[in-house]
């Protein structure tokens, strides 16, 4: 019996126990990984829950408690999400490029480079260095903190940290990872406080919503109705800070057009996105070949 | 309950889905076929009300804030659900610890759960209809459960109610890890049998 299919075995005789949830935390991840990858375990464990299910019916005869249900309305009402009003960011941009241009018109190219797709998502994009300087300066005659010399440092760094992303955005391809999402893991990635997400926009009609935890790294795309990719091409997923494209990884939804893929990103590569986007792609790709299906900011 | 799973089923796919348009009357129908449920596993496993109250709460919070997270595809509502508030109770356990010690005494014959309160069938509104298919179901799990050994029934009872992972359980019974593994997955594969063979459906998970 071969090293793998002896792998596969422990994995189907944990099954059980994992319906039960009594693995130890790093089996219960690694069967996380495991099932994603296993439809013979997926329906074994499945058949398994069902026996949970059995379990937890035979407990229905208990007494509730008194005012469960004014409790719940109290915390759901204490619980009701902040609302952003449509369109804030776009309304900000567009003040602060009003502002801007009063400010920088000698500064400014005559005549701009076009703009890639990606720079679309980012109302500063294309503006180039002296649009970035004067959009600096905004900052700091705003703040008031920063002399000329501070802004020259900040911007040096600005630039430093700007090359170490594009850095970054070549190597994230080849070593993240995309798994379909265990539930504790994206309850886990979503009940993060810090993560943020983005609604992507497209003409499919399908939904898709990718939430990015900053402080593990891990991406979490969500997509209804997602028609299959072309035969011979998958979606690609990319990350847009600023003017840099970070690939992320390929993926296929499902033939129901459901997906719920968790990517794992390398340390310190999930923070300050702006946007992200879909394409599709013939291979796993480091910048993109076609403009986005889908993109919306986060 | 069993005599009318696929309607259940398919009705709760679609109560989630008016709950991804926010739709607060499918949570509250949700909540309201849901709660007694879910609160007994809370209950049975952290063995105090308020607690087990806050633990189901949270998990309806979440699904109403994160509908999206239930896919349908993958089984029903209902094995999803009490997955999470079996993960919320687990966690809970590990945070606070138990409040009161496990009483397996009463699960020993397989004839009932001597630590779960006798049934008020009026507290809470459940229907009449329910109540019988709920009799119906419990009759039905625990001829099912005296089908297992003894043995098979302690470590089924410790894992899934007292949250208890494989090698802590081994270290509670002071058995070999080995021993404890075997006994979890004959008994779960016993019990899937005698429950399959009554009818229970295997639809009723979520792989």
């Amino acid at each position: 019996m071969s090293t793998q299919q002896e792998a596969e075995d422990a994995y189907h005789d944990d099954l059980a126990a994992y319906a039960l949830g009594a693995l130890d935390l790093d089996e219960t991840a690694a069967m996380d990984a495991h099932r994603a990858t296993c439809p013979q375990c997926r329906a074994e464990l499945r058949s398994f829950r069902a026996v949970t299910v059995a379990l937890a019916a035979d407990l229905d005869s208990v007494a509730l408690p008194e005012g469960h249900q004014r409790r719940f309305a109290q915390k759901l009402r204490a619980n009701v999400p902040v609302i952003e009003p449509v369109g804030h960011r776009e309304r900000f941009a567009q003040k602060l490029q009003a502002q801007a241009v009063e400010s920088e018109t000698s500064a400014r190219p005559p005549a701009p480079a076009p703009r890639r797709w990606w720079e679309a998502l980012n109302p500063f994009a294309g503006w180039g260095t002296a649009g970035a300087l004067a959009f600096a300066l905004l900052l700091a005659l705003w703040w008031g903190a920063a002399g000329t010399s501070d802004l020259n440092r900040q911007l040096t760094s600005a630039q430093a940290t700007a090359q170490v992303a594009q850095q970054q955005a070549a190597t994230i391809a080849a070593t993240s990872t995309a798994v379909v999402a265990a539930d504790t893991q994206v309850l886990a990635i979503l009940g993060n406080p810090a993560t943020r997400s983005a609604q992507l926009a497209g003409n499919l009609g399908a939904q898709v919503r990718v939430w990015v935890d900053p402080t593990s790294g891990q991406t979490v795309l969500r997509a209804t109705n997602l028609p299959t990719a072309p035969a011979g091409r998958q979606y690609e997923l990319w990350l847009l800070r600023g003017t840099t494209t970070v690939a992320v990884n390929l993926f296929q939804p499902s033939p129901d057009g459901l997906s719920n893929v968790v990517f794992s990103l390398p340390a310190g590569a999930a923070a300050d996105y702006t946007a992200a986007a879909l394409t599709v792609e013939q291979r796993l790709e480091t910048a993109p070949t076609s403009a986005p299906i889908m993109k919306g900011q986060f | 309950m069993h005599s009318n799973q696929p309607g259940i089923v398919a009705d709760d796919a679609e109560l989630m889905t008016a709950v991804c348009r926010q739709d607060a009357a499918a949570l509250q129908e949700l909540y309201d076929r849901y709660f007694r449920r879910a609160y007994a596993l809370a209950l049975r496993m952290l063995g105090e009300g308020a607690a087990a109250e806050d633990c189901v709460q949270d998990v309806f919070l979440k699904l109403w804030q994160k509908p999206q997270l239930y896919d349908p595809q993958r089984g029903a509502f209902v094995s999803w659900f009490l997955t999470l508030v079996h993960h919320n109770s687990s966690n809970c356990l590990r945070r606070v610890g138990r409040t009161q010690p496990l009483d397996l005494s009463a699960n020993a014959d397989g004839e009932g759960r001597g630590s779960i309160e006798p049934a008020d069938r009026t507290a809470g509104g459940s229907s009449v209809e329910d109540s019988l298919a709920q009799a119906e179901t419990q009759k039905m799990v625990r001829a099912a459960l005296a089908q297992l050994s003894a043995p098979q029934r302690a470590v089924l009872e410790l894992a899934y109610f007292g949250g208890m992972s494989q090698s802590e359980i081994a270290e509670h019974l002071k058995e070999p890890l080995g021993t404890v593994k075997t006994r979890i997955r004959t008994g779960m594969l016993k019990l899937r049998t005698a429950l399959e063979t009554q009818g229970w459906s295997k639809d009723l998970g979520y792989g």
